[in-house]
């Protein structure tokens, strides 16, 4: 009965530790698949001059979960309402942030983003693109060396403090 | 109607509801301007929409709702100064000109938006038939002040030559849409009703449209609208000699108007055209042949 205690309190505790390494690295993913998703607009937007609701679909064409839904969900409000796009993209990213790890500050980026999308010429576009980029690639910079720095430590950390607890408590 | 009141915002497209509740005018145009009361127009009076009014933020709106969210693709739409919606319904512009190297680059700062509501009359032109052809289309030339239904007419008048009937085969149909009117094409996809043998050029300068389609797809019958320039007369003549007909509109208020031209004296000399239509206020009021003497015709249709 005592073993099958301490197992449980220290696969508890790994398991939180895992977790929080995997928000490290899916932080790390998304960000990365932001880029994507940003290059591909830049090219349907500056070269092929595709309508934002079609943009929306090829993005969730192209792109794996989590932003597969979230393209695909985008296209289809901005195609049944009328509002405004900024509205239903600010929205959409609030619900994304929720279970894509992504930061305060990166969500902000790409909401600072979609205040321009579709509402200049595709110079501004190209422009705004480009800065979200950069913004993109120094916040993946920084997501990366945290995943590295603390990715591992948190994984192994839980797995120890779990050992602790376990000894604490024989 | 529905294309356009989909667009509108919500205050406005309300009181235009009310409003065609209790009237039954064929509107022309719809007229937003901002800070101004919403203007309607059948072409023959002015109605006003009393409470609305068009905001900044609704021109804002307005503009974004025709783009499809996507302003930068009007960029070429921006420098002419309309944009064609599906339907066929055709939006002009104004507002802040921005120009570079003198040209015309954009428009910004949009404050008036004048929709054009296209009007597809299908059959308008049959009582013309009779006097248009004569074994082969005769090259024709509409006559008519703005506003008056010449493009209605022509448009009809294509579709009725790419149709056919049972003594008179479909014909090969040429349309250089210079500005979008006559097939109001929405990504190059016409969406009047054109006939079958029709191929269209959209958004294609007149004179050279002209000249692409006598050498790319030899059509019998070529239709341009509002003609007037050296360079049209130049293109007019090219395909009278490659043997198409022609028909084709101008602005002007009769035959003689017309006449005192410079670049359309030589056409009218030469008799160029076989037929002239006039046109105003919507109804066909004459048609004259190669020398401006009328022809009997019965038979006042409005267009």
């Amino acid at each position: 009965m005592k073993v099958i205690a301490i197992l449980m309190i220290i696969a508890a505790c790994s398991v939180v530790g895992f977790e929080i390494s995997n928000g490290f690295a899916r932080r790390t993913k998304n960000l990365r698949l932001w880029k994507d998703a940003l290059r591909i607009l830049e090219a349907e937007i500056v070269y092929s001059q595709t309508p934002i609701i079609q943009v929306f679909q090829k993005l969730s064409k192209q792109l794996p979960k989590p932003m597969k839904e979230l393209f695909a969900q985008l296209a289809k409000e901005v195609a049944d309402e009328r509002g405004d796009l900024y509205e239903i993209w600010s929205e959409k990213l609030e619900d994304f942030s929720k279970i894509s790890h992504l930061k305060t500050e990166d969500v902000e980026i790409l909401k600072q983003f979609g205040r321009t999308l579709g509402k200049y010429d595709i110079l501004q576009h190209e422009k705004q693109i480009q800065l979200t980029l950069t913004h993109l690639d120094r916040k993946a910079a920084e997501a990366n060396e945290q995943n590295a720095k603390f990715g591992k430590m948190s994984r192994a950390l839980g797995v120890l403090s779990g050992i602790f607890i376990a000894l604490l408590l024989l | 109607m529905q294309i356009i009141y989909r667009l509108l915002p919500d205050s406005i497209r309300g009181e235009l509801d009310e409003f065609f509740k209790h009237r039954s005018i064929k509107p022309q145009e719809i007229r937003l301007r901002v800070n101004r009361p919403v203007e309607i127009n059948d072409g023959l009076r002015v109605y006003w929409l009393s409470k609305s009014r068009f905001s900044q933020i609704d021109a804002e709106n307005f503009l974004s709702s025709i783009s499809e969210h996507s302003i930068y693709r009007l960029e070429q739409e921006l420098r002419q100064g309309y944009i064609t919606i599906d339907g066929g319904h055709r939006i002009g512009i104004t507002g802040r000109v921005n120009v570079e190297n003198g040209r015309v680059r954009s428009i910004q700062h949009i404050t008036s938006f004048n929709i054009r509501i296209a009007r597809e009359q299908i059959g308008v032109s049959h009582s013309l038939i009779p006097v248009l052809w004569d074994n082969r289309w005769l090259n024709t030339l509409i006559i008519g002040p703005p506003q008056s239904g010449k493009t209605t007419l022509l448009r009809d008048m294509a579709r009725v030559g790419a149709t056919g009937s049972v003594n008179r085969e479909a014909t090969k149909v040429g349309i250089v849409d210079e500005r979008s009117e006559i097939a109001a094409s929405v990504n190059g996809i016409p969406q009047m009703q054109l006939g079958y043998r029709t191929d269209v050029l959209d958004r294609c300068p007149k004179s050279e449209g002209m000249m692409m389609l006598i050498r790319s797809m030899s059509p019998e019958i070529i239709v341009v609208d509002e003609i007037g320039g050296e360079k049209d007369v130049y293109a007019v003549e090219e395909a009278v000699r490659a043997g198409a007909s022609l028909f084709c509109t101008i602005h002007g208020e009769d035959y003689q108007d017309i006449q005192t031209r410079p670049s359309m004296k030589r056409l009218m000399k030469n008799q160029v055209f076989d037929r002239y239509v006039i046109v105003k206020h919507r109804k066909i009021i004459e048609v004259l042949d190669s020398k401006g003497q009328a022809i009997h015709w019965h038979s006042v249709p409005s267009v």
